[in-house]
């Protein structure tokens, strides 16, 4: 039997890897839109869900203000409920699309790539094109409204957006690789995300108003880190939006740990394929 | 140079058709090795999953489970692996999007593809309406073109190499001359005739053999066991079946 040689250690630049990195991320983004070029219905349907959402509440409440039910609803705050819920729902739905729809897909065991490739490169591309979409989502819906005539929909100040974005984008991020680990290690956590999903639906103030809840109500409401960032995102449309509950620091800190813990878990579960 | 530093990984046992995760398997248990990267190398094992996995730690496709591997040299993803290949893209927007990730120019590595293959008109449509042999035939000539230190190849692949009027006897004679290579087999006549070195691997261990003969001699009890385990299963499987 043939002697060991001597160990050598590998030697690869910090900025080489860099460079290999940037690369694979280049070329993982040009193929995704490759993709999306070829067959451009599937991403259009899936920014419907939002827009059909919205649309069917709309629905609801004219039915019920035509027939003179006590029950119709009115805009929480500002002129316009539709503007309400377009402000909450585009947020919301931009976290389960990152958390929830095509994360699983991302961090499969069964799927196939080439060594260059990594499964947090499908991670980031996969953020990258759900943040695109849901940009140009925004801007198409308060684009028409403003262009409809109502002037709220441009938002008096940008700043609180992208701070909104950036904290949902990294909880949406944690809780969706939490999610899979869960249910690779516990069978039945399928069932539970569904639910918590639901639940988190109603509790993070995209139907109504949360300040304006009782205080019982208000102290569950306020520890769905969510609920701060669709907060913060309406305060750039509403300037009178009142910020009893809302907690900046707080989202960032929840934000902050729920990518760091999402990264851990990636580089964690790495070895154990889940 | 490739190095193993106390590597240790399992897999999950089969029982019955079933995959048990909680019993495990060791495919390496703390292995340390460094294999030459300039030599053909036959690998043996009892096992064939425990030879793909082996390929997929050389290559990075799999981390793991303790220890780590250390390359010094680039080592080929087994050649015929269709990777991530989309098959709702042209088979060209693949083969630019592999040139883009081993960093060559995109078009130039099209072209030569497209050129060597003779892929004709199926080139420019999408890869999942290729048939299952040209996809196979395309994913090796893709695998061999690219430009790697350390070839991984199976026994498979190596016969469809044998073809002198294809195009992948040529891809191949030219590896065979400037490249390493590690040639996963059970088959002693392709390892002598191809390979100057052997890797076997049994319960665990990972051994480098000068000659292929010898290491080929080490596992024949192990493959005996296992063959005899895998007959007597197929048989109780065929006398459970209901007629």
């Amino acid at each position: 039997m043939m002697k060991n040689p001597a160990i050598v250690r590998d030697v690869v630049h910090f900025g080489g890897k860099i460079r290999r990195w940037l690369r694979v991320i280049a070329a993982l983004l040009r193929k995704e839109e490759e993709v999306r070029r070829e067959a451009p219905v599937l991403s259009i349907l899936e920014l419907i869900e939002p827009l059909f959402l919205i649309a069917s509440l709309m629905v609801f409440r004219f039915t019920f203000e035509r027939s003179g039910s006590p029950m119709a609803f009115v805009a929480p705050l500002g002129g316009s409920i539709l503007l309400y819920y377009a402000t909450g729902f585009i947020p919301k739905y931009f976290f389960i699309s990152i958390s929830f729809k095509r994360i699983s897909q991302a961090v499969a065991p069964n799927r196939r790539r080439f060594p260059v490739e990594n499964r947090l490169d499908d991670l980031i591309v996969h953020l990258i094109f759900r943040l695109i979409d849901y940009t140009i989502l925004a801007f198409l819906v308060l684009g028409t409204m403003y262009l409809c005539g109502m002037k709220e929909a441009f938002p008096h100040d940008f700043k609180p957006i992208v701070p909104a974005l950036a904290a949902i984008a990294a909880l949406g991020f944690g809780w969706g690789l939490l999610n899979q680990v869960l249910r690779r290690a516990i069978w039945f956590w399928y069932f539970v995300s569904i639910a918590l999903n639901r639940a988190m639906l109603l509790m993070s103030g995209c139907l109504f108003l949360p300040d304006l809840l009782s205080p019982e109500i208000r102290w569950w409401i306020s520890w769905n880190p969510e609920m701060h960032a669709i907060a913060l995102f309406r305060t750039a449309f509403y300037p009178q939006y009142p910020r009893l509950l809302l907690d900046t620091s707080y989202m960032a800190y929840c934000a902050i740990f729920a990518l760091l813990f999402g990264l851990a878990l990636e580089r964690v579960t790495r070895r154990y394929q889940v | 140079m490739i190095i193993l530093e106390q590597v240790t990984m399992n897999v999950a046992v089969h029982t019955r058709g079933a995959t048990v995760y909680s019993k495990t398997r060791p495919v390496l248990s703390n292995v340390s090795l460094a294999i030459p990267s300039n030599r053909r190398i036959a690998l043996f094992s009892a096992f064939e999953s425990d030879k793909s996995i082996f390929n997929s730690l050389l290559c990075g496709l799999t981390a793991p489970r303790v220890g780590r591997v250390v390359k010094t040299v680039n080592v080929s993803f087994p050649v015929g692996y269709g990777g991530s290949f989309r098959p709702d893209l042209p088979v060209r927007k693949n083969v630019e999007h592999l040139a883009r990730l081993y960093d060559l120019d995109s078009k130039d590595f099209a072209h030569f593809i497209g050129e060597v293959g003779r892929f004709g008109p199926a080139f420019n449509r999408p890869y999942s309406e290729m048939s299952a042999i040209t996809q196979a035939r395309f994913a090796r000539i893709i695998g061999l073109s690219l430009p790697f230190d350390v070839y991984q190849l199976n026994d498979r692949c190596v016969v469809a190499c044998k073809d002198k009027r294809d195009v992948l006897h040529q891809l191949f004679d030219e590896r065979f001359q400037n490249a390493g290579m590690i040639i996963s087999t059970a088959n002693i006549k392709l390892a002598l005739e191809y390979c100057n070195m052997a890797l076997a691997m049994s319960e665990g261990e990972l051994r480098l053999y000068d000659d292929v003969q010898e290491a080929f001699d080490s596992l024949r009890d192990a493959t005996r066991t296992v063959r005899r385990r895998e007959r007597r299963y197929l048989r109780r499987r065929t006398q459970q079946a209901p007629t």
